[in-house]
C-alpha cells in the first residue's frame, strides 16, 4: 500500500465523526462553518441597491422640502439676505398711526419715541421699495413739540438692509457711549444731535433738533430703551 | 443793378434770422432744467485732522420748513423751493400761506400739512410752467413763479444773485442770513456734506446730488483749520440748505468751489 491509498484510506474514515468535531471546534472560535461561509458570501442583489438608492433619495427630498417648503408657503419668514438701497429708490406712504401701534399691529418689537402725549404733530411714514410697494424698506416718525421747539425724526431698518443716508449718517456719528449695554454712536453739530444703534434686528437712526443740551438725544435713546 | 442790390440785401437778412434765430432758440432748448434729483450716497468720507479750528456759525432763527413735493407731482424742486420760502416769510409776513401759520410761537416750523402747503405749492408749480416748455423749470420760469406768487399776496420781492461766474459773494449770503433772509441756491449737478465734528478731526460725508437741483439756504458755516504751527492750512465755507427732500432734509452745500449756476438772496417787503 503506497503513501496516497494510506492518506486517502484515513480521509475516508468516520467522516461524520470527523464533520461533528470540526463544527465544535469552529464553534468554541466562533467562526462560520463552511455551510455558513456558504450561505454568507456576498452576491450584489439588484433589489437591495434599489432599496438602498429609494431611502438616501428620500432622505435627500425631505431635507429640500424642509428648506424649501417654509420659503415658499411663508415668505415673511423667509431667511434674509442682505440688501443695499437708495433713500431716492424708496416712495412714501403716509400710515394715521405712530410707529408704536405699527409695531403692535404687525407684531414687532419696535422701539418708539414716546413723546406721543406731547406731540403737537405726529407723521409716520412708510417708505416702500418703488418697484413694490409691500416691500417696507424703513419707516420714519417725526414728533414736533412747538412748545418746546424740539422735533424728533426716528428712521427704522432691518439689519439686512443698508439704506446709503443711514450709512452716512453712522459714518459721521464717531462718539460712542453704551446704553442699557447697547452700543450708541452720536454727534451733536449745529443745534441738532444725530444717534445710531442696532438693537433686536432692527437699526435705529434719530435726530433731534434744536435739543436743550447736546446729549439730549442720549436721554432719547435711553428712554426707547427702558420702553421695551 | 438795384435789385439785385435789393435781393441781396434780403438774402442776407434772411440767412442772418435763420442763423441767430436758430441759435437763440437752441440756446432756449439747452437752457438748464431744475427737476427731481435725487440725492444718493457716494459712500465717501474724508478725515480733517487739526490743532484747532474756528466757526463762524449762524442760521435762521428755527432754520426753515422742510418741505418735499406733493406726490403728484414730478419734477416740482421748483415748487417746493418757492413754497419752502413763502413758508419761510409767513412767518414775517402775514398771510404768506393764506389761512394757515407755519410756525410755532417758539420759532419752530411746522411740519408740512395736508391742505395749506400743497395748496401753495400746486400753484407755485403753475405759475412756475413746471414740465410745461420742458422738464422741471428753467432759472427765469422758477424767478418769475415765485414773484408772481409773492406779488399776489400782495408784497413786493427782489431777487438779488450772489453768483457770478466761479465766484459767489460769501459775505453777502452771511449777511442775508444775519439780516433773517433765505437764498435759493440753483445748483447743478454735484455734491451736499454731512459733518461729525470731534476735539481733533473732523469727518466729512458726500452725498451727490443726481442732477440740477433748487435748495433753500438758511445759514453758513464757516470753518478755519489750524496746524500744530497754528499756521491756517484750510478753510471750508459752507450753507445750511433745506434740501426739499424726505431725507436727508437738511445739509451742508459747499461753495469754495460752488456748482451754482446762480443764487437768489430773496428780499421781500
Amino acid at each position: 500500500m503506497n503513501k496516497k491509498n494510506i492518506h486517502k484510506l484515513i480521509e475516508e474514515k468516520n467522516p461524520e465523526g470527523k464533520a461533528a468535531l470540526r463544527k465544535k471546534v469552529m464553534e468554541r472560535v466562533n467562526l462560520p462553518t463552511e455551510a455558513e461561509q456558504i450561505q454568507k458570501k456576498p452576491t450584489f442583489s439588484y433589489k437591495r441597491f434599489y432599496r438602498i438608492f429609494a431611502g438616501v433619495s428620500a432622505a435627500v427630498a425631505a431635507v429640500c422640502l424642509a428648506i424649501v417648503l417654509p420659503i415658499v408657503l411663508n415668505r415673511d419668514t423667509a431667511l434674509p439676505s442682505e440688501r443695499y438701497c437708495h433713500a431716492a429708490d424708496c416712495v412714501e406712504t403716509p400710515i394715521d398711526y405712530s410707529i408704536k401701534e405699527y409695531s403692535e399691529r404687525n407684531n414687532l418689537s419696535l422701539l418708539y419715541v414716546d413723546w406721543y402725549n406731547i406731540a403737537d404733530e405726529l407723521e409716520t411714514l412708510l417708505f416702500v421699495n418703488i418697484n413694490d410697494d409691500k416691500d417696507v424698506v424703513y419707516l420714519q416718525e417725526t414728533i414736533v413739540n412747538g412748545e418746546i421747539g424740539s422735533i424728533v425724526i426716528l428712521y427704522i431698518t432691518d439689519l439686512y438692509t443698508q439704506v446709503d443716508v443711514f450709512e452716512d449718517m453712522e459714518k459721521a456719528c464717531e462718539n460712542v457711549e453704551y446704553i442699557s449695554s447697547v452700543k450708541v454712536s452720536w454727534k451733536y453739530k449745529n443745534n441738532k444731535g444725530t444717534a445710531c444703534f442696532e438693537y433686536l434686528n432692527r437699526r435705529y437712526s434719530i435726530e433731534l433738533r434744536y435739543p436743550m443740551a447736546e446729549d439730549s438725544v442720549l436721554d432719547l435713546v435711553e428712554s426707547m430703551l427702558s420702553n421695551r | 443793378m438795384k435789385k439785385l442790390l435789393k435781393l441781396s440785401l434780403l438774402a442776407a437778412s434772411l440767412i442772418s434770422v435763420l442763423i441767430f434765430g436758430g441759435r437763440t432758440t437752441a440756446q432756449a432748448q439747452t437752457a438748464e432744467r431744475y427737476a427731481d434729483a435725487p440725492l444718493i450716497s457716494t459712500y465717501a468720507s474724508t478725515t480733517i485732522n487739526y490743532n484747532y479750528r474756528t466757526v463762524d456759525y449762524k442760521e435762521t432763527p428755527g432754520g426753515a420748513p422742510n418741505y418735499r413735493q406733493v406726490s403728484e407731482m414730478t419734477n416740482a424742486c421748483g415748487a417746493v423751493a418757492g413754497t419752502t420760502i413763502v413758508g419761510f416769510y409767513d412767518k414775517y409776513y402775514d398771510n404768506m400761506i393764506p389761512g394757515w401759520n407755519s410756525y410755532y410761537a417758539s420759532g419752530l416750523y411746522r411740519l408740512q400739512d395736508s391742505v395749506h402747503v400743497p395748496a401753495v405749492m400746486w400753484e407755485m408749480y403753475d405759475l412756475m410752467q413746471t414740465n410745461v416748455k420742458d422738464v422741471g423749470v428753467s432759472e427765469q420760469e422758477f424767478v418769475d413763479g415765485l414773484k408772481a406768487y409773492i406779488n399776489g399776496q400782495g408784497y413786493s420781492v427782489s431777487m438779488q444773485n450772489v453768483v457770478s461766474g466761479s465766484s459767489i459773494d460769501y459775505q453777502a449770503c452771511k449777511n442775508a442770513i444775519n439780516n433773517n433772509k433765505v437764498i435759493a441756491l440753483l445748483s447743478h449737478a454735484g455734491d451736499v456734506y454731512d459733518l461729525g465734528e470731534y476735539s481733533d478731526h473732523d469727518t466729512v460725508t458726500t452725498i451727490n446730488i443726481a442732477g440740477s437741483h433748487i435748495m433753500v439756504a438758511y445759514g453758513y458755516y464757516e470753518i478755519n483749520y489750524y496746524d500744530s504751527n497754528n499756521k491756517l492750512f484750510r478753510t471750508d465755507m459752507y450753507l445750511d440748505v433745506a434740501t426739499g427732500l424726505s431725507v436727508p432734509q437738511t445739509a451742508l452745500y459747499k461753495v469754495n468751489p460752488h456748482n451754482l449756476s446762480s443764487a437768489y438772496i430773496v428780499n421781500v417787503s
